[in-house]
């Protein structure tokens, strides 16, 4: 591994880069000091929001095959998580070639990532696959990897269709925070 | 709750700059990826400032984050690099796209890998965290990234052999 650690150690972020960034952070500053906001808010009631509009053509997904197993280790989770295996790579959009407009949103610290959009197919074939559940007035897909460190839900709320993707939550938190954001429950 | 640790967003950049840099550069061979996961990691921390208690700690959070920027970026990176290429071609500029630079065999082999293999062991090798660090850092068991680390060297043994047998070596 010598040669990696040489190799890695020859890289350096470009200056250009750095000052790009830096510009980045200085605006952010001016305009919380102008707005004469509090530059800090609580963690509890913060969220991290950063916000892509894109459009893409998909490129079509190699079929995977999908084992399906139900785990419902936590206390006071509601919804059943089926199992996607680690041979398994979820693809976004998978198996689609439209125009998908697509938002991005970041939510605690990058934790959770959500894709919307008004067409399914950001919804990816392999979280479809594992099949819906009903919660109350909701239909939602679920499932985690075989680790249980990666989370995945979907579900259509008021003719938009949503894709989550948590890392390292665990499904009580996510099922509080799905509560919060969407009033899943 | 007021943290009692403070730091200068300016000096953090400077410092942590070709850390948050290499991470990103493992995991994507697209500059403008590279360069837009290093943007955003820096900006994330500059919102967080408050949640940070320690030196450490911000290390730790700055890896971390940029694993999951580059995770995040991976899934959507067909499409910001087609709004990107045609913003760029919009304006008649040169998109700044592929890398240019030539890399080791092993470099090379280690950013084929998984990206929890890679991880694993740029974190353990290059950065010299121990197999605990990694797992806190991670949110793993230590029996995990020791099955990782392992994994991801016989993976990479694997592809160095072949590599060397195709040239003949």
């Amino acid at each position: 591994m010598r040669e990696y650690k040489e190799q890695v150690a020859q890289q350096h972020a470009p200056n250009e880069l750095i000052q790009k960034t830096l510009n980045r952070i200085h605006e952010e500053q001016g305009k919380i000091e102008k707005q004469s906001a509090p530059v800090h808010e609580s963690r509890a009631s913060k969220k991290s929001r950063f916000r892509i509009v894109s459009s893409s053509i998909v490129a079509a997904a190699a079929g995977l095959a999908i084992i399906i197993s139900v785990a419902n280790a936590n206390s006071g989770a509601n919804l059943e998580y089926g199992t996607i295996p680690e041979t398994t790579m979820i693809r976004d959009m998978a198996g689609k070639e439209s125009t998908v407009s697509v938002e991005v949103e970041y939510y605690m610290d990058n934790d959770i990532v959500i894709q919307s959009s008004e067409d399914k197919a950001v919804i990816p074939e392999e979280l479809l696959k594992v099949g819906k559940q009903e919660v109350k007035d909701w239909q939602i897909y679920a499932a985690k990897n075989e680790e249980g460190n990666e989370i995945y839900v979907a579900f259509e709320q008021d003719g938009t269709y949503y894709y989550l993707r948590a890392y390292n939550i665990s499904e009580k938190k996510l099922e509080r925070f799905l509560k919060r954001e969407f009033s899943i429950q | 709750m007021q943290s009692k640790f403070t730091f200068d967003i300016d000096d953090v950049v400077q410092k942590y700059a070709d850390m948050v840099y290499r991470l990103a550069k493992i995991h994507s061979r697209n500059e403008y990826e590279v360069e837009d996961a290093f943007q955003e990691v820096f900006l994330k921390l500059f919102q967080n400032q408050e949640s940070i208690i320690s030196e450490e700690h911000l290390k730790a959070w700055l890896i971390r984050v940029t694993i999951n920027q580059c995770h995040s970026m991976s899934k959507t990176a067909w499409n910001r690099h087609k709004v990107a290429m045609e913003s760029i071609q919009e304006q008649g500029e040169e998109p700044v796209t592929e890398e240019k630079e030539d890399f080791s065999e092993v470099y090379e082999a280690v950013r084929e890998l998984p990206d929890k293999y890679k991880e694993a062991i740029h974190l353990y090798y290059y950065e010299e965290y121990s197999i605990k660090e990694i797992a806190s850092l991670l949110g793993k068991s230590e029996s995990t990234i020791k099955t990782q680390l392992s994994r991801g060297r016989q993976l990479l043994e694997k592809k160095l052999k072949e590599v060397y047998t195709d040239e003949g070596i």
